[in-house]
Order: C-alpha cells, then sequence, then structure tokens
C-alpha cells in the first residue's frame, strides 16, 4: 500500500473489502513467519494455492529448524526408523528448494545424506547446521557441505556417529567462520588439529583424558565457552591445568557433576 | 514537545483529535506532517472509525516509550489486556489498519497475537475467519496434505 505524497493532495488508494487471498501480503508474510515450519504446513498452506505460495516463498524459508518439534514430542523407537528419515528428508529438501539458495540455519535430527547433498548443491550460505541424532549421515554429505557450504558458523553433530573426524577436518580446513562446535565422543586430536578457531566447544561424554584436553587447549586458544560435562577421565587437576592458557575463557561446564569434581572451576 | 492538536479523520467520516505527538505514532501521518508543514486534518480513507479508535488507544499509550524495565514491564502487560479485547476478526482489522497507518509495534503486536491465535486452527476454520476461498481441487489439496503428511503425525505414532 504505497501513499500517494503529492505537494497538497494527501490520497490514499482505497480498498472496499479486504481480501486475503491477493492483497494484504505484507500482514501475511508478518504472520507466517512468526509460525514454525509445522505449522504454516498443518494449516495455512491447504488454505488456498495463493497462501501455499506465500508459504514456500524464500523469505520463509531462510531458517528450517525442527528442533522445537522434536523437544516437544515424546522420543520413541518410530523416529529411528527409514521411513521416519524419509519424512525427514522429504520436507529438508522442499525447504531448501523453496529457499533459493537462501537457506541460511538448518536444525534437524533424523536425516540422512540423502537430503544434505541436496542441501550441499543448493544452499551455498547455510551459516548453522545441526545434524544430531542422525545415525545414517555419513561423511560423504558432511564433507560435501563442508566444501559448497564455506559460511558455517555452528555446527553441532552430536549423536551422528557414523561421522568419522575425516568430517571434522574438512569443515576445519575449509569453513573458517567456524566458531561453535558441538559433538560428543570425541578425539581430543580431531579438534586440537582442526579446529583451532573456534570459540565455543561442547564435547559431552567424552573418553578425552588430561593430555588430550590440554592439546585441545593449547591448539585452541580462542575459546571462550567449553562444556566437558560427562567425561569421566579428566580429572580437576588436569583441567585447571589446561584452561590456566586460555585467556578468553568465560563460562566453562565441569566434566562431571558427581562428588568426584566438586569445586567450581571458575 | 509541541501540544499542537491534529484531526484524523476515518472513512466513515468519524473525527479524531489528538495531540500531534500522538498523530507521529501513525508514520503515514508523521510523512504528510514532514511533507506539507500545515496539516491540520488529514482524512485516513482505507480505516473506519471503530478501528482507528483502537490504533489511537494504542498510540496514546505508547507515546512515550520509556527505556526502564518497569515501564517496559507496565507497557508489555497493557499489550497484553489491550490485545484479549478483541476477537481475530476485529484483530484481522486492526492488523491491515496498523499496516496502512505504518504503526510498527501494534503491527508486531498484533501480527504476533494472530500468529499464536491461528496456529491451532484447522485450514477450514482460516478459511472462515479470513474469509477466504478455496481454490484447491480434491486431488490438489490431497496432494499438499500428502506432502505435508510429516507435520501432522505426532512425530512418533507409527502409521498403520
Amino acid at each position: 500500500m504505497e501513499v500517494n505524497n503529492g505537494r497538497r493532495n494527501v490520497e490514499m488508494k482505497s480498498e472496499h473489502i479486504p481480501d486475503w487471498t491477493k492483497l494484504n501480503l505484507d500482514c501475511l508474510f508478518d504472520i507466517f513467519s512468526r509460525l514454525s515450519i509445522q505449522q504454516r504446513c498443518v494449516a495455512p498452506m491447504l488454505v488456498c494455492k495463493t497462501w501455499m505460495n506465500v508459504c514456500k516463498d524464500p523469505f520463509l524459508n531462510s531458517v528450517f529448524d525442527l528442533e522445537g518439534w522434536f523437544l516437544s514430542s515424546t522420543e520413541t523407537s518410530n523416529r529411528w526408523t527409514s521411513k521416519f528419515s524419509e519424512k525427514v528428508d522429504s520436507i529438508l529438501m522442499s525447504v531448501a528448494e523453496w529457499s533459493e539458495g537462501g537457506l541460511k540455519v538448518i536444525r534437524v535430527r533424523h536425516c540422512t545424506d540423502q537430503s544434505l547433498l541436496y542441501v550441499a548443491d543448493r544452499c551455498p550460505n547455510l551459516e548453522v547446521l545441526w545434524v544430531k541424532h542422525c545415525p545414517k549421515v555419513t561423511d560423504e554429505s558432511m564433507g560435501k557441505i563442508a566444501l559448497k557450504c564455506p559460511k558455517i558458523m555452528e555446527l553441532d553433530i552430536s549423536s551422528s556417529y557414523a561421522l568419522t573426524r575425516e568430517c571434522m577436518g574438512v569443515f576445519g580446513k575449509n569453513c573458517k567462520n567456524l566458531q561453535i562446535v558441538k559433538k560428543n565422543y570425541v578425539y581430543p586430536t580431531e579438534v586440537s588439529r582442526y579446529m583451532q578457531h573456534v570459540k565455543h566447544l561442547e564435547l559431552r561424554f567424552s573418553t578425552m583424558t588430561d593430555k588430550g584436553f590440554a592439546s585441545i587447549c593449547k591448539h585452541c586458544v580462542n575459546l571462550e565457552y567449553l562444556d566437558l560435562s560427562g567425561s569421566p577421565n579428566l580429572t580437576m587437576d588436569g583441567v585447571i591445568n589446561g584452561i590456566s592458557i586460555l585467556k578468553n575463557l568465560k563460562e566453562i561446564k565441569k566434566p562431571n557433576s558427581t562428588a568426584f569434581f566438586f569445586i567450581d572451576l571458575l | 514537545m509541541s501540544s499542537n492538536k491534529i484531526v484524523l479523520t476515518s472513512s466513515d467520516g468519524e473525527s479524531f483529535e489528538v495531540e500531534e505527538v500522538v498523530a507521529r505514532k501513525l508514520q503515514i501521518v508523521g510523512h504528510m506532517l514532514e511533507d506539507d508543514c500545515v496539516i491540520n486534518e488529514i482524512p485516513l480513507q482505507n480505516v473506519t472509525g471503530d478501528i482507528l479508535s483502537m490504533v489511537i488507544e494504542y498510540c496514546k499509550t505508547h507515546v512515550d516509550e520509556e527505556e526502564s524495565e518497569e515501564a517496559q514491564t507496565k507497557l508489555k502487560t497493557w499489550d497484553e489486556e489491550f490485545m484479549k479485547k478483541f476477537d481475530i476478526k476485529t484483530l484481522l482489522q486492526i492488523i491491515l489498519a496498523a499496516n496502512y497507518l505504518n504503526v510498527k509495534g501494534l503491527l508486531d503486536l498484533v501480527s504476533q497475537t494472530i500468529a499464536d491465535t491461528i496456529k491451532d486452527y484447522t485450514p477450514e476454520q482460516i478459511r472462515e475467519v479470513f474469509g477466504v476461498e478455496n481454490d484447491y481441487t480434491e486431488e490438489e489439496e490431497a496432494e499438499v496434505r500428502k506432502e505435508n503428511a510429516w507435520a501432522f503425525d505426532e512425530a512418533d505414532t507409527p502409521k498403520p
């Protein structure tokens, strides 16, 4: 709706009956942008063709975040079936297509290489990638993402156990903006060797020892945040020694919350 | 601030005399005042009197937005109560008015309220309140439903 700002005559275009099919697209975009992808798929997309096209607009598809949806429903074995993965893959591929290259954030679980390979080819602007609990995701798709999506700043590959240290290597080499990395059961060398720029590390349930941790601290000097929860082989002394050289460290989560590691390291 | 009064007139001829600072919360009015310095009466042809009066009520309350946390909390509570007064159809009228008059804060508030309201609606309920015709054929609608089936599932209910 433009205002006709003539020098003297101030006159607006007039609309008699609001038509929510065609007009008021600004308002529709505004409303839809406050709904999750799942909420948009359940009803607005089915209202009429115009609304479906609005839902598919790149503007509304720069973020694909299913995390809230996963967290709000109960975890059952059904999620670990191929059929469920197919569904997740299918919607991720749709959003990647609708985004027309503008997809910046992906927070997904239970997807497979199929959708990630598709994303790698179409989403060069990707900045945040969470692929937690994706047992079928391999180095093949993640390596391709690392090569084709160099803007990635945040990576969460927790509980995606098919990924090897090679995956971390490719990301470290190609994604120089990478600042936040989350991975459990980590090998210290894959961090100390490849992730030297990171500021935020969450390495839960790691079997690493004091020696391994010391090498991470030595190489990742920019660290500001560390989460080491559930790492039984780390000693308190080892952690304190390690972090003594981290000048920027602001927050740390202790390796274990049991009595053995009771001292607050800060 | 000047205590200059401005008269805003709705499409159905209702007039509201408001302080200039309040009128300027309507950006459309702000722009007019910048372009032509001497205007005392402004016709707003896309908004009816009953809706305009609500927009003005919002603008009066938000006329001096203080930074303090206390003031912000108070405004937020007021906003919530204000929104509770309206049904969805009135909210749709208000969002159109807020968009046309360009009142940023109100636009955000109403848009969020509408989103919160329709998120649990069925497509049929949405069509009803928005007055939108279903232009899908049965086959097309079934196709979209099929594509979006993932979203309907309680993430984990196994399909028969």
